[in-house]
């Protein structure tokens, strides 16, 4: 703030008091005596000085002009002229006024000192300068006297002009040119009176100017600065307010501030503040400098800063107090959103466990924060300029540290706005950790560009841990479903494949890209749609594990799949687990031990017959070689001379003994032959009849006999044991088959056809061969035989096999050739026979 | 009464078999004699005469086999005509291998039975008279001192008296005199004869 000097200004009233024959203004009055100018001069001097009294700053110089123009005609001069020497150009007198009477030469605006040295000398003194002839002048003011010389003046008085007893500011010259002219010491201290009123004037002038000026700057000041002005009286204790002030506090242009009016205002809170820094500057002299609230008419809250000083009067007292204020609000909110944006920051860094820096690598600086200490094991000591970030560089492993080095240069060169970096670091007091980093370089600041960065850091080892545990996990598992042998599908709710392992994949023999997507029915069966007993729609309908045996025709293997499955955490069905077994060598294995075990059982028949047939041969065989031996001996001795018939009777008797024993062998043979025990269940006939078939089925093909099976499924079953049929069912039908033998292959077909009687179930099996003997019943005989090998007994077991489930059995020849064996069996009752 | 001195011995646990087998070979003129168990038929037995029998093997097993044994551990050597049954090869064969002389099968003919009763007795007779030799020599043997007994073997060892003496710690004189009566005892006048003898017995080997 400029210091404003407003010191009043005296004006001095003439000494002179002129009697009644003053007359002011008549200027033009020839003078005929030396009273009658002095009288003139008189009245010029009071008229000038009152006028100069109350002259606005403007008019000065006009009337200065006015002025010497009267001194000039009056005391008959010829050039009067104002020097002033300016602050600016201190060696120099500056030429302000010039009156000159007539033509003639000027003297050039300015004058340095080096033209009037002697008489810049005495002015400076404060003494006058007469001269009245050069000639007179001191040896010293030669040079001044030149320069008159040159100038033309002949006679000159120069009065040095001072204001308010401080030193000259400049000279009022008053010169002849056409002639000498004497100054009487009267005149010359009328004119120094005169001086002094030009003075006063042009100093008042200045001043106001300079006032002018002053508040112009002060003011414009203000006004682009948004400050207020004001100034405290301390003794009356109001303030003085510029308009900006005045709506900075919310005051009206015309309103009293008082201190009371000026204590509502502030804030109460803020009150004491104010007050203290007031008192202490009242008091001590020191500045006031205070932030405080107001709180507008409106309610609005405003903050404001005031700053100023006391102006003391020369005796010590605090006489004004003088300052400015301005509205410091939006500042104010400003730092109070970024105190609050800062403490955001540092609880989101803190929730986040994140470790907070920044680096200025201009400036040499960093900061850390605890967590970020913490974190890299910066000791506390480590804080002088950059060897935080030393110790931290040092510490990242070695093999991650030249790429974090290549980030940070792409950061600070701008090729990347941000890293985000993982990086082994060696702790000094935790080993081995992993860090994850991020960091930015700063906004440029007002400083200008500069390189700096700032970032958090975060310990992630365990989520590392963490992460490779879950890898290996994953892998573990992804290799023990790989190493299941079963092919696995993880399906989803639409069948479609969702994942596989690996033997699945070898399975279908596809990329794993071709079987993911696809519906698991396309793949495995070929078809757009789940197949008839699909066991992952079962799954999907009743939520359980469901099983179906296929046979995959692409690979000729036979499957058995099983589906599971698959629920979300609300427990609905998401997809399902579709597992997959290579059943072919069980199957295989199951197929053969079944034929085994029909082949047991064949060859078991087989080998009864057999059996029985040894101990049939050895029954039969007693008797027989009884009667031979018997026969033979006879014989010789019938040869014998003479012969012994009483030897002979004996054996023949014998001989008959041994034929009835044979008689009973075959007795006890039949019996022998019955079926043993039998267990009647309700038995399909034909399922039967497709056991056997099935058996004998390559037998069948080998002889090139064609079986024309004719039996309706839907007869009712009968009541059997299923061995015993399945055995006369093979008789019958091995026995067509034989027949046959001779036929050429066209014409070995055996017809198997069945009829419903009543309750009982007549079948007969028809083939086109050599047909029956005339005497039918001889076939049902024991030993009856038209085979090579054969035994004779098929037949008589068949009967014994019927008889035993209360059936008939006999044969018919066939009108178109060959023989009919037909067996009748009753239906099986709903009650079970046992 | 018998026609080559032999008794066919008949065993065959069917009786009315033994009736008819006994009656066959008697009308050939044979000596047969029947039984229907091995106890009944070990009792009767006589080694002495030259016989042999027809053995039914499909007897209940293991009493025909058994009896084979049992005669050959008791050094019976009486030849065994075995009769099979149909199925009893497997047996027969165990017969066979066993030392039987014959087998023949049901129903036995009568020509073959005869035949292989005839070749049985021979072999029976043969078999006799060895034995008997043997059993002869067995006695000369045993009347041997046993001085004449160590001479003996070495004299068949094929030594020289001098050396016989060496070895017996005695003159060359004695084992002379021991020697000539060895040859003496035994009834040979031969060295050679003397040789096959000693083998015959199994001595020196």
């Amino acid at each position: 703030m400029a210091r404003c000097q407003l010191s009043s200004i005296e004006v001095g009233r003439p000494k002179i008091v002129l009697g009644s024959r003053l007359r002011i203004g008549m200027e033009n009055i020839e003078p005929n005596s030396e009273l009658e100018e002095r009288l003139r001069f008189e009245t010029l001097i009071v008229d000038l000085s009152s006028k100069f009294v109350n002259l606005p700053a403007d008019d000065v110089d006009r009337e200065i002009m006015d002025a010497q123009r009267r001194i000039c005609k009056l005391l008959d001069l010829d050039l009067l002229a104002f020097w002033q020497w300016r602050d600016e150009a201190p060696g120099s007198f500056t030429l302000t006024h010039l009156y000159s009477a007539k033509e003639g030469p000027l003297p050039p605006g300015q004058l340095s000192q080096e033209d009037f040295p002697w008489v810049r000398k005495q002015l400076a003194a404060g003494h006058i300068v007469v001269v009245v002839s050069l000639d007179k002048l001191p040896p010293e003011a030669s040079r001044d006297q030149e320069t008159s010389r040159q100038l033309g003046i002949k006679s000159n008085l120069s009065l040095p002009l001072s204001v308010g007893g401080g030193p000259p500011i400049g000279a009022f010259c008053l010169n002849t040119t056409r002639a000498e002219r004497d100054w009487p010491d009267a005149l010359v201290k009328r004119l120094q009176l005169l001086a002094q009123i030009f003075t006063n004037a042009l100093a008042r002038k200045r001043a106001e100017k300079d006032l002018r000026e002053s508040e112009e700057r002060l003011s414009l000041a203000t006004a682009s600065a948004e400050v207020g002005l004001w100034v405290l009286d301390c003794r009356t204790g109001v303030f003085w307010a510029t308009e900006e002030a005045r709506a900075i506090f919310g005051y009206s242009p015309d309103e009293i501030i008082s201190m009371e009016h000026f204590k509502a205002s502030v804030h109460p809170e803020d009150w004491c503040f104010v007050q203290e820094s007031l008192d202490r500057s009242v008091l001590a002299g020191e500045s006031v400098n205070v932030e405080y609230r107001i709180r507008l008419r409106d309610g609005r809250t405003r903050w404001i800063s005031s700053r100023g000083r006391t102006c003391f009067t020369p005796g010590g007292e605090a006489d004004r107090v003088m300052g400015v204020s301005n509205d410091i609000t939006n500042r104010k909110n400003a730092e109070e959103a970024l105190r609050a944006s800062e403490a955001r920051l540092a609880a989101g860094i803190d929730l986040a466990g994140l470790g907070y820096y920044e680096v200025d690598y201009d400036g040499g600086t960093c900061f850390l924060d605890d967590r970020f200490r913490d974190i890299c094991g910066v000791p506390p000591g480590v804080i002088q300029g950059l060897q935080p970030l030393e110790f931290w560089l040092e510490h990242v492993h070695p093999d991650d540290r030249q790429s974090l080095l290549d980030e940070r240069q792409n950061l600070h060169d701008g090729k990347i706005d941000r890293i985000s970096a993982e990086y082994r670091y060696l702790h000094p007091a935790r080993g081995l950790r992993w860090i994850h980093h991020l960091a930015r370089m700063a906004v440029l600041s007002a400083t200008g560009p500069g390189v700096r960065t700032f970032g958090v850091v975060r310990d992630i080892t365990e989520t590392r841990q963490l992460a490779e545990q879950l890898q290996s996990a994953a892998e573990e598992w992804q290799t023990t479903f790989d190493s299941i042998n079963d092919q696995i599908m993880i399906l989803n709710r639409e069948s479609r494949i969702l994942r596989v392992n690996a033997a699945t994949v070898r399975f279908f023999g596809l990329p794993v890209e071709r079987i993911v997507g696809s519906v698991c029915c396309t793949l495995l069966h070929g078809t757009g749609y789940p197949i008839d007993g699909c066991p992952c729609q079962k799954t999907f309908q009743s939520g359980l594990n469901s099983r179906l045996e296929v046979f995959h025709a692409g690979s000729g293997k036979w499957l058995v799949l099983s589906t599971d499955p698959i629920r979300n955490a609300a427990g609905d069905i998401i997809g399902a687990v579709h597992v997959a077994r290579d059943i072919t060598e069980a199957k295989r294995a199951e197929r053969e031990t079944q034929e085994l075990r029909d082949n047991l059982i064949h060859l078991t028949r087989v080998n009864t017959m057999s059996v029985l047939s040894g101990s049939l041969a050895h029954e039969l065989n007693q008797p027989l070689g009884i009667i031979l031996t018997n026969a033979q001996a006879a014989q010789d001795l019938l040869l014998q001379e003479p012969p012994d018939v009483a030897e002979v009777q004996s054996i023949l008797t014998d001989i008959v003994a041994a034929d009835r024993r044979a008689g009973e062998v075959i007795g006890r043979l039949r019996v022998l032959l019955k079926p043993g025990h039998i267990s009647l269940q309700p038995l399909p006939l034909k399922e039967i009849f497709d056991d056997v078939l099935r058996l004998i089925n390559a037998d069948l093909i080998g002889r090139a006999v064609k079986v024309v099976c004719e039996l309706d499924p839907n007869l009712p079953p009968i009541a059997g044991d299923r061995v015993q049929l399945q055995q006369l069912v093979l008789n019958l039908i091995l026995n067509g088959a034989d027949a046959m033998a001779a036929n050429e292959p066209a014409r070995r077909r055996l017809f198997i056809r069945s009829e419903l009687h009543k309750d009982r179930l007549c079948t007969s099996v028809q083939d086109e061969g050599c047909g029956l003997p005339t005497n039918v019943e001889q076939l049902f005989q024991p030993f009856y035989t038209t085979k090579t090998q054969g035994l004779g007994m098929g037949l008589v077991i068949c009967r014994s096999i019927i008889d035993a489930h209360q059936g008939r059995l006999w044969a018919e020849p066939r009108p178109e050739g060959g023989a009919v064996f037909c067996f009748e069996l009753p239906i099986a009752e709903s009650t079970e026979e046992r | 009464m018998s026609t080559s001195g032999g008794i066919v011995y008949i065993l065959d646990d069917e009786p009315e078999m033994v009736k008819a087998l006994m009656r066959l070979l008697r009308a050939r003129r044979f000596e047969a004699r029947g039984f229907t168990s091995v106890r009944t038929f070990l009792e009767a037995y006589r080694p002495e005469n030259s016989a042999c029998l027809v053995l039914d093997v499909a007897m209940p097993e293991l009493e025909g086999l058994e009896l084979q044994r049992h005669l050959t551990h008791q050094g019976i050597l009486l030849p065994i005509i075995f009769v099979t049954g149909h199925g009893d090869i497997p047996m027969s064969v165990r017969a066979i291998k066993a030392g039987a002389t014959d087998f023949l099968t049901k129903p036995v003919d009568a020509a073959a039975l005869v035949q292989a009763v005839r070749t049985a007795l021979q072999v029976a007779e043969i078999q006799r008279r060895e034995a008997a030799e043997i059993a002869a020599l067995k006695a000369r043997l045993a009347s041997l001192t046993l001085r004449q007994l160590e001479v003996l073997k070495h004299v068949v060892a094929g030594q020289l008296n001098k050396q016989i003496a060496f070895d017996l710690g005695t003159g060359e004189q004695n084992v002379k005199l021991h020697r000539a009566q060895v040859m003496k005892k035994m009834g040979v006048d031969s060295l050679a004869d003397l040789v096959r003898v000693a083998e015959r017995l199994g001595i020196g080997k």
